[in-house]
């Protein structure tokens, strides 16, 4: 794995981070941050599945969103605005879209192939997994930006409602 | 004697006065969190933030106040120091979409020593704040699912044709919730039209990722603030009002499948 390929999954997560933080209207001076916090996120989450132990997805977002929560932890301070203003558009390219919806589709090509008196089992089993997946994966993203966030927090000597100016 | 029956009385009517000016604070002071709350719930904040912030109001303005949160409701009850006054409302939230710019500023107050009347004036400057200007959204929108589709892998042609669906899409959602039509029927056909522009590469045979510009076309309409806040409440222990934005987001997702899969049956395109 190249640097270049790192550094291009950075850019495009930063893209797709600061467009869908602007549909949830976030605070324009804050957009610039989002990006870059998204970019390591996800620029994180790339290398661990790309590297040569080849991560798991679940894990690998795991990771991603501690870098977002800390880092987004420390910017929130200095802006003085709510961490998840940050966190949560960043985290935004992580959302598991394909297999959320996948969920559905699976359904309903179970319930047309099962209507034609074909076999349709692999279509429940692709129901299960995408539907298993969707879940874990915003479970363990989320979780693991609030360690991030709580890791920050304790070591960095600050408690929340404690903030300059 | 009379003396004193008069001292009696002017002393009743001076703890009838202050009694009252206490009670028309606790008013104004509930007012003012009541609509706090519910333009936080609102906007989408978490949780733990509507009751960190409504804590530090309250300390700041005095009193004690008691929340509880529900999905579209919000009930409020605030004391004074000693418990012998109180003043409850209930709150009523909207569905404008979720609104960041509002929680960073409504947050931003909670922190700042102010008098109340001031905070009550900035925080109507702050909830009748306008939202980014439209087309600026709907290119910015555009450009995160043409890189969402860059990120699946997608080639240059993919990607040039989710940008078009995803403008199309939008500038539709845009005309329907102008007009206030139905959230989950806007959904659906916003999925439906961009599904429709986004397998032109399946039609006309552009680039080698077909599928993957199908795929990507209706992604920008998948709620992930609302997965993620949902989250976020139950690790709060707020399971009524975690519940209510889980349901509200796998409405959404199942809406956006539902026009996809429409997509996918008017043009006959069998797929996985």
């Amino acid at each position: 794995m190249e640097i270049t390929t790192l550094f291009t999954d950075g850019l495009f997560a930063s893209m797709a981070a600061i467009g869908f933080g602007s549909i949830n209207n976030t605070p324009r001076s804050l957009l610039p941050w989002c990006g870059f916090i998204a970019a390591i996120g996800h620029a994180t989450r790339f290398g661990l599945i790309n590297a040569s132990f080849h991560l798991n997805i679940i894990l690998a977002g795991f990771a991603g969103s501690i870098c977002i929560g800390i880092i987004s932890s420390l910017v929130s301070r200095r802006y003085s605005c709510p961490y998840e203003v940050l966190a949560f558009p960043a985290l935004l390219p992580m959302i598991p879209g394909m297999y959320a919806y996948g969920t559905i589709q699976a359904l309903i090509s179970y319930l047309q192939y099962l209507s034609d008196g074909t076999p349709s089992e692999h279509y429940l089993n692709v129901l299960a997994y995408n539907a298993i997946m969707t879940m874990l994966i915003i479970l363990f993203m989320v979780v693991g930006a609030l360690v991030g966030i709580f890791v920050s927090e304790k070591f960095c000597g600050f408690r929340r409602g404690q903030r300059k100016g | 004697m009379a003396t004193q029956e008069l001292m009696n009385t002017m002393m009743i009517m001076k703890t009838e006065q202050s009694a009252a000016d206490e009670h028309t604070r606790l008013k104004i002071v509930c007012r003012f969190i009541e609509e706090y709350a519910t333009a936080m719930l609102s906007a989408g904040a978490t949780t733990s933030r509507i009751e960190h912030c409504v804590e530090r109001i309250s300390q700041r303005y005095n009193v004690v106040s008691d929340l509880s949160l529900l999905p579209s409701r919000i009930l409020l009850t605030v004391w004074d120091k000693n418990h012998r006054h109180n003043y409850s409302l209930v709150g009523h939230t909207h569905k404008n979409g979720i609104n960041l710019q509002t929680v960073t500023l409504l947050s931003r107050l909670s922190f700042v020593d102010i008098p109340l009347q001031a905070a009550c004036e900035q925080m109507k400057n702050i909830i009748s704040k306008p939202r980014l200007n439209k087309w600026i959204v709907v290119l910015l929108t555009a450009l995160a699912n043409l890189s969402f589709c860059r990120l699946f892998d997608g080639d240059w042609c993919a990607m040039g044709v989710v940008f078009v669906a995803t403008c199309i899409g939008n500038v539709y959602k845009n005309y329907m919730t102008e007009r206030h039509w139905d959230i989950r029927f806007t959904t659906i056909l916003a999925a439906y039209i961009s599904a429709i522009v986004g397998s032109s590469c399946f039609i006309f045979g552009f680039g080698d990722t077909p599928q993957i510009a199908l795929g990507t076309s209706v992604l920008w309409l998948v709620p992930g603030i609302r997965f993620i806040n949902a989250i976020s409440d139950m690790t709060n222990g707020h399971y009524v009002v975690s519940q209510s934005r889980m349901t509200d987001a796998i409405i959404t997702t199942i809406c956006l499948s539902l026009g996809l899969c429409l997509a996918l049956l008017t043009l006959n395109i069998r797929w996985k």
